[in-house]
């Protein structure tokens, strides 16, 4: 069985995102192509839904979907593979119990699951009493608010699992790019510190964490950028990292195209300043990136700078910011805008004259006006749709704006329907920063 | 002419901020793209969505632009009441920029 003094520095997406498609996970699995599957499961917001999930019940809050990724890897585990994600959510204990039920089930033995542990951060923030720039306040301030607080951790802790015989490994709030940096230091067996290589390890990170936005996905714009044909789910890209270059590619018979325009569309997506791209492993510039077709679906990244890790690691808190009401009323045919700007009036009124209290308020037109705000007036729509939301500290306050909304019906435009509402708990994450130091991140391993 | 007759664009956010980036289909139209999609042009015409300070970045060697935009989703998070909280029709929206004059792709051979 290969370790990883045979394994290649040849990474797989396994995904983009919580609740991705697993089928091209495991095309790419089976394919012999690679020899580590890299999981981005958690977004911004998505520690906040796991926490809150284990504070309800202790058996809860990480990524189930785990035992059918295991079972989905049976044979690339059993061939020496290597599993990295961030499955793990608020509840790394649980999530190691069901990877591995889940491959003992299989008949797997003698595979390592490691689960870090120290993105939880939560005491920290509290003792360093951090900043909250957003808030413009302290964490003391807004302390009965908060709900959680997750430190994004890098490659190192990754690593130190891997060197550990690890095969699978999950994390929480593992930086996406992270993982496919950690699987380049595995393979290659470079240091920590080769900032130059830790920078092509996270660029490829970043490549592959957008699945198949990497494949032709989110890309159809007919007839200017026409739709990648067939209806088959598009395939998940795979990185060959050769020195400085990444060689980006799908597995040939899977649907979708990688080609410069694809990458450079993915390069460019959730990031800020080129030069100053920042993980826990490493400062990125890549200003100067070029990607080459070089192939038939084949293209070559290359021209990213690597700098020294910054000297602090980014922190999500994640407060609670009241509760959010939305309603939505339909109105169609003649005069339908004219009817539904009534009813805005008369639901602004009420809410002023019942003393229902909302830090803020928005009406918008489906349609209309509800994605980019009031634009030049089209022609008269043959329907639309009022959406009204409120942010309240009350949620009797957001409760009232809904049923307010409701009560229209009985109101004096004509012809309201297809009424639709919901008041949730709102949370904002705040993002803040610890120094490097006060963060430590263990891994506990258990043997199938 | 519209942006979207001779780039593509892609957004994403951060918080309550939304990046856009945007890339030529023909080389040949970088250095039209650099002086016709301005901060000025850009900020202008997410006005009514974006409060927050609008700044352009280069990347010479794709060729591309990014445009980060701050103050654009209401605050981010399940706070925001904005519809799109994650800006991803963001990009949609900048195709719609009208430019001047007639980029190089464009000009008879």
């Amino acid at each position: 069985m290969p370790g990883a003094a045979t394994r290649r520095p040849f990474i797989g997406c396994g995904s983009a995102s919580l609740g991705d498609r697993l089928s091209p996970a495991f095309a790419l699995a089976d394919s012999g192509e690679i020899d580590y599957l890299v999981f981005d499961r958690v977004g911004e917001m998505s520690m906040a839904a796991f926490e809150a999930r284990r504070t309800a019940d202790p058996a809860q809050g990480y990524d189930r979907s785990l035992a059918d990724v295991v079972r989905g890897l049976a044979r690339f585990l059993g061939s020496g593979g290597v599993a990295i994600g961030s499955f793990a959510g608020a509840n790394p204990a649980a999530a190691t119990r069901c990877a591995i039920d889940a491959a003992r089930a299989l008949g797997l033995h003698g595979i390592a699951v490691a689960a870090l542990y120290g993105d939880n951060v939560l005491a920290q923030v509290r003792d360093a009493n951090v900043e909250l720039d957003r808030l413009g306040c302290r964490f003391a301030d807004v302390a009965d608010r908060v709900t959680s607080a997750y430190a994004y951790i890098g490659a190192d802790g990754i690593v130190d699992a891997l060197r550990d015989d690890a095969r699978i490994v999950i994390g929480g709030r593992l930086a996406d790019s992270s993982m496919a940096t950690a699987a380049l230091v595995d393979a290659s067996g470079l240091a920590l510190d080769d900032w130059p290589a830790l920078a092509v390890g996270t660029m490829a990170g970043h490549l592959l964490e957008g699945g198949s936005g990497i494949t032709g996905g989110g890309f159809a714009d007919p007839p200017f950028r026409p739709a990648v044909p067939g209806y088959a789910p598009l395939g998940f890209p795979l990185a060959r990292i050769d020195g400085d270059t990444i060689h980006l590619t799908k597995l040939a018979d899977a649907a979708g195209t990688v080609t410069p325009a694809t990458v450079a569309s993915r390069i460019l997506y959730e990031t800020q300043d080129p030069a100053s791209y920042l993980t826990p492993d490493v400062h990125v510039d890549f200003t100067d990136v070029t990607a080459e077709e070089i192939g038939p679906d084949l293209v070559a990244v290359s021209g990213v700078r690597g700098l020294p890790a910054p000297p602090t690691l980014r922190v999500i808190v994640t407060v609670r910011v009241g509760w959010k009401a939305v309603t939505e009323v339909s109105y169609g045919g003649p005069g339908c805008l004219t009817r539904a700007q009534l009813a805005e009036e008369i639901l602004r009124q009420r809410l002023a004259d019942t003393g229902v209290e909302t830090g803020k308020l928005r009406f918008d037109y489906h349609g209309i006006s509800a994605l980019f705000g009031a634009g030049v007036a089209r022609d008269e729509p043959d329907e639309v749709r009022l959406r009204v939301a409120a942010l309240c500290d009350d949620r009797r306050h957001a409760r009232a704006v809904c049923e307010e909304a409701a009560l229209l019906y009985f109101d004096r435009p004509a012809g309201m329907g297809a009424t639709q509402s919901s008041v949730t708990e709102a949370q904002v994450g705040v993002a803040t920063s610890l120094p490097r130091g006060s963060v430590r991140v263990e891994h506990e391993v258990v043997v199938t | 002419m519209r942006l979207r007759e001779i780039a593509f664009t892609r957004s994403g956010d951060k918080g309550d901020t939304v990046n856009v980036g945007v890339v030529p289909y023909d080389t040949r139209d970088w250095p039209y793209l650099l002086d016709q999609v301005t901060v000025e042009r850009v900020a202008s015409h997410f006005a009514r969505t974006v409060s927050g300070a609008v700044r352009r970045y280069e990347l010479p060697n794709l060729p591309a632009l990014n445009f980060v935009m701050q103050g654009a989703l209401d605050g981010g998070g399940s706070g925001s009441l904005h519809l799109d909280a994650l800006g991803k029709t963001y990009q949609s929206h900048l195709l719609d920029l009208e430019l001047d004059g007639v980029p190089p792709s464009r000009h008879p051979a």
